[in-house]
Formats: structure tokens, C-alpha cells, sequence
């Protein structure tokens, strides 16, 4: 009887004295080791994971969007797939009127950036070339940092112009 | 009697793993090792394993050429080619400090305006220098040669010195060197430098001379790039733990880190948010943000990369010069870089943060000695000047999380994936 009452009191012993040293620490910096552990950082943590802000990433083909005055409908395709940052690329931009004609004398002007952080692109995307069926060559696409970037068109067509905006999240 | 006991005696046993099992996760020490997949494919994007091979550089048609990486080494330990004899590239890149030269401004011939930033690496960056103001590593290695308080001397000097001291190497790798022979023609001194009578033998050559020896200056340039190719990052403790996260070997995480470690790597990726700029594998998006330095009275007021674009723009040895072994196409950082906007004033290069704590001291012009000053900036984000700061505080990081992050930023040195005699002067 008291032999089993000592053995479960060694079972306790061990128990506890097993979770306060397992997690080995191998203490390369003895400054902070040791220290009381809180829980709040593990919510921190939580609050802290925010890496893609919506967390959804965008992918290489967006989804077609119609311009502010609805007068063009335009379709980023990314010529990077998958789209990552810090990498320089080109995308094909193909834009329709509202009613599906290929636009074919576009000029297009682009401008962007993160709203989040208030900065711009990190670069001067520029069309440089019409390929036809309203598609248009867009060089020098670069994303610097993840997170949420707007893609700012100026369409000109004739006489009209609109503005189309982008989003896509790294 | 005894059922009851052994059943009492079950349950306390329960009720004590049960609140020891709680204890240890409320500790922290569980916790901090445990990664969603999400945090997983940010510690993968920051491994040294997502590293691509080093890309040939367009410009440089020599770039991998082990007849250039031999010239290349030579010419980046040789102090002949100074104004003094007394300094090479070493002098403020030592490979013993990780290409880096301690100082917060370097001392060469005269002090510099910025700190030397390490070299190691670099050559993936499309922009160097703290403002970017050269697009390629060879068009780089230029500058210093020039600059009156690095190098100190000039190109048709320098020209004169590789035709007397290294002929053969180089016409093994760039053909016949013209005939400087004239001096006359090739004075011993000329260049467009600051000393004045360099600067008049320089504007007094023939368009055609100059050319012939520009052609040999870019050349030099390409042959150190080549050297300067090989000096590239070696696994840190860092991506052993990653290695050990992909392979959920927990007994390796930690071994590897630290609780103080691994949650300093948590903070990096999230709530500190210094993965929105030393993002990747070299932890930087080699782009160009102000974050508020301070600035140092009766110093010159320091516009950064604002200041650096018509001069990267109208520099001969762009990538689009005539000087470029790379076409137009290739040539897409230049020709679409941004030229213009705010953010562009008071901004410096995101510098890279593999063997960060070999390198101090930090920033442009070594504002900080320690890392610990470098967090201790980031957490307070004072405001720009010049121009406006991309940063803003961490009001909710501790000074514990803090050091927390200087932990694991400790954790990102490692030897360098560089061949052990590059690392050393030649044997001639």
C-alpha cells in the first residue's frame, strides 16, 4: 500500500520534473534565456501573422475588371506565374469596350502602389508594344514588398479615357 | 479499498500531467516552435535553398569566366591601382569581415561619405551602392577607382598599369590592349576626376583615345565583377532550422534555436514586419526605402536614391552603354526604373541581412554600432529628414521581443559559399 503511494508519487515527481526541462534549451543567448515565458506572447503571435494580409494570393491571370466610367473592361494576365515579388516581368493587358470589341489604339499609362504603406511601384511599368486583338505588352512589373498593391490604368481610346483599378495581394 | 486507491491514485497522476501538460504550452517553449504552413512557405522563401544559382549578368560577357575570376582577384587585392600604392578593393571589403570594413565611413586615400556595404552576395542585387547609382556589379567597381578619397588615381592610369603589369591575362580574356605606348596620346595621369590636372590631360585627349580606354577601365571593371561573383552567402544556423521545420524534426528545431530564437523569427515574418523589405533568401528586396536615419549635424544632407537616377541614367557604363555586352532587353531594371515620386527622397538600398552581426557598423553611414540601436530606431520610427520615413513604430513589441529579434537576426551569419583561396590576396 505505501509502496504505491510512493510509486505514484514518483510518477508525479517525474511527470512535472519532464515538462519543466524538455524543452532543451540550448542557450546561445544567455541574456534572454530563462526569463518568465508569457502567454501573451503566443497571442501576439497571432496578431502578428500577417503576411499576406488577406491571405489570399492573387494569381497570375486576374479577374477581368471594368473601368470606373464602365467604359473598358481590361484582363491582366502576368507573364511571371506563379506572381512573387522582387522579380521584374512583364504582363499582357487585354482591353475590351464594355460590349466586348477589342480596343486596338489604346494608350495606356500606369501608376500603382501599396496603399497600406503609401508608396508607389517600385518601378516605371510602360506599354511598349500592341500585339494585336487588343492586347498590349506591359514591361518592367516589379512588386517589392507582400501585401496588397493597386494597378492604376489610364486608358485612352479616340476620344475617351478612363481609369481602371487593379488589386492583386503578394 | 485498494481499487479505490489505485483509482484516486490514476487520477491524481492525470489531473498532474494534465497541469504540467498546460504549464508547458503556456510556457512558451512548445509553442515557439510550432509553425502553420503559411509561416512554413515564409521560412522556406527565406532559406538560402531558395537561392537560385547565381544568373549570368548580361553585361558582363566575362562574368563567369575563370580566366577573368583569376585576373579579377589579382587586380581586387592589388594596391598599385590607387594614387598611393596603399589601397586595393580589400582595403574596405576584407574578406575577413565578411567584405566589410568595421568602419561606419571607410578610410582609403580619404574618409568616404557612406559605409563600405559588404559585397557578399551582391552580386544578385540589380543596383548597387547605397543610392543605386550603378546597375551592374562591373560598371561598380568603377566608382571607387575614381573616387579622389577611395582609390584616388584615374583611368588612363590605371590602363598604363594593366598593360605593364598584366598584358598576357588580359589579352587572354579581352584580346589585344591597345597601344598606349604614346604618351602623347595615353597621358600616365588623365582622367574625368576631381584633381584638376588629371581632369584637363583627360579633356585634352582624342574621342577615339578616350574611347580605347574606357574600353580597358570598363574591362578591369568586368574582371573584378567576375571575381566579385563568386563571394556569395553559406548556410546560416538559420536554414539548418528551416531544414529541421520542412522535416518536423522538432528534437533538431531545438537543438538549432532558441525559444528566444525561433520567436525572434516569428516577429521578423509578422508583427515587426521586417519581412516587408528583407524579404527572400538574401533578405532584401534590393529596393530603395527612407526609414527616418537620423541625420548626424554638420553632415551633408544625403538625398539618396533621388540624387542617384540622372547619374545612373547618363552613365557611360550603364547597362545600355556602349561599354554593356547586354542588349536593350536585358537592360529592363534601367529602362524601367523609377525616376521620379517622394518616396525616393532620403532612400537608401534595403541592405541584406545574412551575416548581419559581422557587419556593423549598420546603415549608410554607420548611424548605428550595435543591432540592438538599429531595433531600438525601428521601434521608435522618428521622422525623415530629408523626406518622408516608410517606417512606423512597434508599439507593440516589447524591448523583450526586441531582443528577441536581435536573437535570431544572430542566427543568419554562416561561412561563405566561396572557394578558400578567393577569400585570401593570390599567390603570385
Amino acid at each position: 500500500m505505501k509502496k504505491l503511494f510512493v510509486f505514484a508519487l514518483l510518477v508525479v515527481l517525474i511527470l512535472s520534473a519532464l515538462a519543466g526541462c524538455a524543452p532543451g534549451n540550448p542557450s546561445t543567448t544567455p541574456s534572454s534565456a530563462g526569463q518568465p515565458t508569457s502567454v501573451e506572447m503566443s497571442e501576439g503571435q497571432k496578431d502578428g501573422m500577417d503576411m499576406s494580409e488577406s491571405g489570399e494570393k492573387s494569381p497570375a491571370v486576374l479577374e477581368p475588371v471594368m473601368s470606373a466610367n464602365m467604359l473598358f473592361r481590361v484582363q491582366a494576365t502576368s507573364q511571371l506565374d506563379p506572381l512573387a515579388i522582387n522579380e521584374l516581368h512583364s504582363w499582357i493587358l487585354h482591353v475590351e469596350m464594355a460590349d466586348g470589341k477589342p480596343v486596338e489604339d489604346a494608350v495606356i499609362t500606369v501608376d500603382g502602389g501599396m496603399p497600406a504603406h503609401n508608396h508607389g511601384l517600385p518601378t516605371e511599368p510602360q506599354v511598349t508594344e500592341y500585339l494585336g486583338d487588343g492586347n498590349y505588352k506591359l514591361e518592367g512589373m516589379k512588386f517589392s514588398m507582400p501585401g496588397l498593391w493597386e494597378i492604376r490604368l489610364t486608358i485612352q481610346s479616340g476620344d475617351v479615357q478612363d481609369t481602371v483599378v487593379l488589386e492583386l495581394t503578394l | 479499498m485498494k481499487n479505490k486507491l489505485l483509482l484516486a491514485l490514476t487520477a491524481l497522476v492525470v489531473l498532474a500531467s494534465g497541469t504540467a501538460g498546460i504549464w508547458y504550452r503556456q510556457s512558451g517553449i512548445n509553442a515557439a516552435h510550432d509553425w502553420s504552413p503559411e509561416e512554413i512557405a515564409v521560412l522556406v522563401s527565406l532559406s538560402l535553398d531558395s537561392l537560385p544559382p547565381l544568373p549570368p549578368d548580361p553585361s558582363n560577357a566575362v562574368g563567369d569566366d575563370p580566366l577573368a575570376v583569376a585576373l579579377g582577384h589579382r587586380l581586387y587585392f592589388d594596391a598599385r591601382f590607387s594614387s598611393n600604392g596603399q589601397v586595393s578593393c580589400s582595403t574596405c571589403h576584407q574578406p575577413d569581415r565578411m567584405f566589410t570594413d568595421g568602419l561606419p565611413k571607410s578610410r582609403a586615400v580619404g574618409v568616404t561619405r557612406r559605409h563600405a556595404p559588404t559585397i557578399v552576395g551582391a552580386a544578385y542585387s540589380p543596383w548597387f551602392f547605397w543610392d543605386g547609382h550603378k546597375d551592374s556589379q562591373w560598371s561598380q567597381t568603377l566608382g571607387p577607382l575614381e573616387s579622389a578619397v577611395e582609390h584616388g588615381s584615374n583611368r588612363t592610369h590605371y590602363a598604363h598599369l594593366i598593360a605593364e603589369n598584366y598584358r598576357t591575362e588580359y589579352e587572354a580574356i579581352f584580346g589585344p590592349l591597345p597601344d598606349l605606348s604614346d604618351l602623347e596620346r595615353f597621358p600616365a595621369s588623365a582622367g574625368p576626376v576631381e584633381d584638376p590636372e588629371a581632369r584637363a590631360a583627360w579633356e585634352g585627349m582624342a574621342p577615339d583615345d578616350q574611347d580605347q580606354v574606357n574600353r580597358v577601365f570598363a574591362n578591369m571593371g568586368k574582371a573584378i565583377a567576375a571575381y566579385e561573383r563568386r563571394v556569395l552567402p553559406g548556410p546560416s544556423r538559420f536554414d539548418q532550422y528551416v531544414a529541421a521545420v520542412l522535416a518536423k524534426d522538432r528534437a533538431a528545431m531545438r537543438r538549432t534555436f532558441t525559444r528566444d530564437e525561433a520567436e525572434g523569427l516569428r516577429l521578423f515574418i509578422g508583427e515587426a514586419r521586417c519581412i516587408n523589405c528583407h524579404n527572400g533568401p538574401r533578405f532584401t528586396n534590393d529596393s530603395f526605402q527612407n526609414i527616418g536615419l537620423p541625420w548626424v549635424e554638420g553632415e551633408p544632407i544625403d538625398q539618396g536614391r533621388s540624387a542617384a537616377i540622372d547619374q545612373v541614367r547618363d552613365d557611360p557604363f550603364n547597362c545600355l552603354g556602349p561599354y554593356s555586352d547586354a542588349s536593350p532587353d536585358d537592360c529592363a531594371e534601367l529602362r524601367f526604373m523609377k525616376t521620379s515620386g517622394p518616396e525616393l527622397v532620403g532612400a537608401f538600398k534595403t541592405p541584406t541581412l545574412r551575416n548581419v552581426a559581422e557587419t556593423a557598423p549598420y546603415m549608410h553611414t554607420g548611424q548605428f554600432g550595435t543591432l540592438s540601436e538599429v531595433l531600438q530606431h525601428y521601434k521608435k520610427a522618428p521622422l525623415a529628414y530629408p523626406g518622408h520615413s516608410e517606417i512606423q513604430p512597434l508599439d507593440n513589441v516589447s524591448e523583450r521581443q526586441l531582443g528577441q529579434l536581435e536573437a535570431f537576426l544572430r542566427t543568419l551569419s554562416g561561412a561563405l559559399a566561396t572557394p578558400e583561396e578567393l577569400l585570401n590576396p593570390p599567390v603570385e
